[in-house]
């Protein structure tokens, strides 16, 4: 069956395989003293290629003899009628050929691919890798070092995340998703994108530099954060969350350790390497993204459509795990372990709590303990001491995608309502932090608010999974 | 929300999940045994080599299994819907925001060698490509839309533009796909005219020129905003929006490749294509064309164009249309 299979992808996909231009001897981008730089070979090549029925016929293929001008009727819906009505020919024949500039194209050594070479950028607007001083490094990841740099402009700090350029691949595809998507955010709760320099061997991101991550500010401050701390760092994730659900973005591999804590305070959504734009619906997200802790039951259950949704369960997590000082959800074996956890808590679902979780491909009833819902404050108890938390937490983690609440709605729940109104209205690029009384809180033992030294971009880039 | 039953169609795809290889089983038989081109089938050797000839391929067959089954929407589906109530005014309101900054109206315009023709000759030939991978139509509509910015800053030389082709397709996988293609993938169905570095330079020097802004709205987000949208209204009943949606879908890939559609927003062919697939399929409940914003005349303009378009291509769309359409 297997071989059948793979027998008639490869005799498909050897029919798939066309020449369509005939020669390629070098591709090499030149650059003219004109402003456009060429991608230009030794020869042109003007051969069309066989199979042209396989070409879709555009409204201009009608030769002209054929072509009969016909009045475009409004009501002309007839779906018999024949290709003979031809519109109108929309390309004019003057902008179909420029005379190309085969100066210097023949001349150029056929080796010469240095233009292509990124060290000098072709765009003014592209950062000179001599622009930043590297300083210590920070960190290492998968396919990222992260190092801590300033700014040769303007003296200011800055975080450089250095990506290897893999020669087999090219770029890698967490350096296109991040790099994309975070040129587009301009929120003052999403880590700032400053420059991207690409050089031959190198891809640097180069961000604002934030001095710390949440995860290192609750191992500095553990037991729980100040409970005021905790609802002003909750509704910044949520603003960031917000944020960037409403661009049809998810974030997908939230975890403390993706949080940028700066010194006043200010909460940054960072590590966007596995975030992605929404896509078609239909298409199935790999199902190996989420950290396990802070991964929802759907996912865990091998539920591979996926919505905003999916990030608010993090947010669950994570509130919990800041209010509490234990993560909420701490598995220490498997997504079996971890699913265990789960519903020791909220309860074993069934097709009642959950409709349709019998249909997903990991769910087996006979494999899990029946355990029966129960207040999340049983299982956290310092969710009572703050109005509307627990209220808050349980609507988030919902092992019910569907019943989870959006990152927009959470910002009206109840247990904001003491936080000043102004805070609602502010524009995306200003910080909670401009609004009159609202500031950080020391945390307990807190003599002085001095926050860790290191900087730990690093360390969310090494435990993040690619 | 409904699954586009061309997605799952990856026969034998060594990564996929267990849930698409069930999913890529049940397409149509006539679908999987029917090869894309029905030429000689051999792989040209050696460089230089004729291609082999195709006589009779339909580049846009796949499409697929065609109408869908009525029945309600699974549950995926439902969770989909759920969050485009949350947001889906939102994410429209931002994509077409976006629209014009991505929208390359004259992208041969300045280009010495590469001509509207060979445009769709290559175009042509990435939609069967995409589909033989199963990667999904956002994938090709963000390759299409890189690709014609990318000529609207630098002249390419026309033995070049299949690698750019290849390489813009690359490009957009990388965005959106969970497994992208393998260069070596790529460089074969070139057959091998072209090298690893080559292909690898040219997606530096892509990424470089458009500075990394590769987010495009597609006619893919439109087609299935509104598609969502009549769903929501419960006017239009799910299964008419989905075939609609279907047709629209292979009507949207026709006009990717005719450059007489640049002009036209992906917004505006998505409303058109639907508009124009509920007429062909004598829908009761047409989407009604005031949500997308547009005015009349700009939407029958175009709505023309397609149609005609569809009449020429009439042979490229038989899955989706009912049988003894044409």
């Amino acid at each position: 069956m297997l071989d059948a299979q793979s027998a008639e992808k490869s005799s498909r996909m050897k029919k798939l395989r066309r020449t369509l231009s005939e020669s390629f001897s070098r591709i090499a981008l030149k650059k003219e003293d004109s402003s456009l730089d060429e991608i230009c070979v030794t020869k042109m090549s003007t051969r069309n290629c066989q199979g042209m029925d396989s070409v879709i016929k555009p409204l201009d293929t009608i030769p002209e003899d054929k072509k009969v001008r016909v009045q475009r009727t409004q009501s002309s819906f007839d779906p018999f009628e024949k290709p003979t009505s031809q519109v109108k020919r929309v390309h004019s024949e003057n902008n179909a050929c420029i005379n190309f500039k085969t100066t210097s194209a023949g001349k150029e050594s056929p080796k010469v691919r240095r233009h292509s070479s990124p060290s000098s950028p072709t765009s003014p607007k592209f950062g000179k890798a001599d622009s930043y001083e590297k300083l210590e490094k920070l960190g290492e990841g998968s396919y990222a070092t992260v190092y801590k740099g300033k700014s040769k402009v303007n003296g200011k700090l800055v975080a450089l995340k250095v990506i290897r350029l893999q020669e087999e691949e090219g770029t890698p595809f967490t350096a296109i998703r991040e790099a994309s998507l975070l040129k587009g955010l301009k929120h003052a709760n999403i880590v700032l994108l400053h420059d991207i320099i690409h050089t031959k061997e190198t891809l640097t991101l180069v961000f604002e530099y934030v001095h710390t991550d949440l995860c290192q500010y609750m191992d500095k401050h553990p037991g729980g954060l100040h409970p005021d701390n905790v609802k002003l760092f909750l509704f910044q994730l949520l603003r960031g969350l917000s944020y960037i659900h409403q661009r049809y973005i998810l974030h997908r591999d939230l975890k403390p350790q993706n949080l940028l804590i700066s010194d006043t305070g200010e909460l940054k959504l960072a590590d966007f390497g596995l975030a992605r734009a929404k896509s078609v619906p239909s298409h199935t997200y790999s199902n190996e993204v989420v950290t396990l802790w802070y991964r929802p039951p759907d996912v865990l259950l091998g539920s591979t459509e996926y919505s905003t949704c999916l990030d608010m369960w993090g947010v669950g997590c994570i509130f919990v795990e800041t209010i509490q000082g234990v993560a909420a959800f701490p598995g220490m074996k498997d997504i079996q372990d971890q699913l265990e956890r789960i519903f020791l808590v909220l309860g074993t679902p069934n097709e009642d709590t959950w409709p349709g979780v019998h249909s997903l491909p990991h769910f087996k009833p006979e494999r899990f303990t029946q355990y029966s819902s129960k207040n999340l404050r049983q299982a956290w108890n310092k969710l009572s001491y703050v109005n509307h938390a627990e209220d808050l937490a349980s609507k988030l983690l919902q092992c019910f995608p569907k019943n989870r609440l959006s990152a927009q709605a959470a910002l009206s729940h109840e247990y904001f309502s003491d936080l000043p109104p102004r805070l609602w209205e502010l524009t995306d690029m200003s910080s909670i932090f401009t609004v009159p009384n609202v500031r950080l809180q020391l945390e307990v033992g807190e003599s002085m608010r001095v926050f860790g030294k290191n900087n730990s971009y690093g360390k969310g880039l090494s435990n993040s999974k690619h | 929300m409904v699954t586009h039953p061309l997605s799952h169609e990856r026969p034998g795809r060594p990564r996929s999940p267990p849930s698409k290889r069930r999913r890529a089983a049940g397409a149509t038989p006539e679908e999987r045994a029917q090869p894309l081109c029905r030429g000689l089938g051999l792989r040209a050797p050696v460089k230089k080599s004729k291609c082999p000839s195709c006589p009779g391929e339909r580049p846009l067959q796949g499409d697929a299994a065609g109408l869908c089954a009525p029945g309600s929407p699974e549950p995926a589906a439902r969770l989909e819907l759920q969050a485009f109530r949350d947001y889906g005014a939102s994410w429209y309101r931002f994509r077409k925001g976006l629209e014009s900054k991505f929208h390359p109206r004259e992208p041969l315009a300045q280009q010495p060698q590469v001509t509207a023709e060979a445009r769709c000759k290559l175009i042509s030939w990435l939609i069967p490509v995409h589909r033989h991978f199963g990667f999904s139509f956002e994938s090709l509509c963000l390759a299409v839309n890189t690709l014609d910015r990318f000529l609207t800053t630098t002249p390419v030389a026309a033995d070049c533009f299949q690698l750019l082709g290849v390489t813009s397709l690359f490009i957009a996988c990388k965005q959106v796909e969970v497994h992208p293609p393998r260069v070596k993938q790529l460089l074969d169905l070139c057959c091998d005219v072209f090298s690893r570095q080559q292909l690898c330079n040219l997606e530096c020097i892509i990424l470089n020129k458009l500075h990394f802004n590769l987010g495009a709205p597609t006619i893919s987000f439109f087609l299935e905003h509104f598609t969502h949208l009549r769903v929501e209204s419960c006017q239009a009943d799910a299964r008419e929006a989905n075939n609609a949606k279907a047709l629209a879908k292979g009507m949207a890939e026709l006009s990717m490749a005719d450059y007489a559609f640049n002009k036209y927003a992906p917004s505006l062919l998505a409303i058109c294509s639907l508009r124009l697939a509920d007429q062909m399929l004598h829908h009761q409940n047409p989407l009604d064309l005031h949500i997308s914003g547009y005015p009349e005349e700009v939407l029958q303009d175009c709505t023309d164009k397609l149609h005609l378009l569809v009449s020429l291509n009439g042979d490229s769309l038989p899955h989706v249309l009912p049988p003894g359409y044409f």
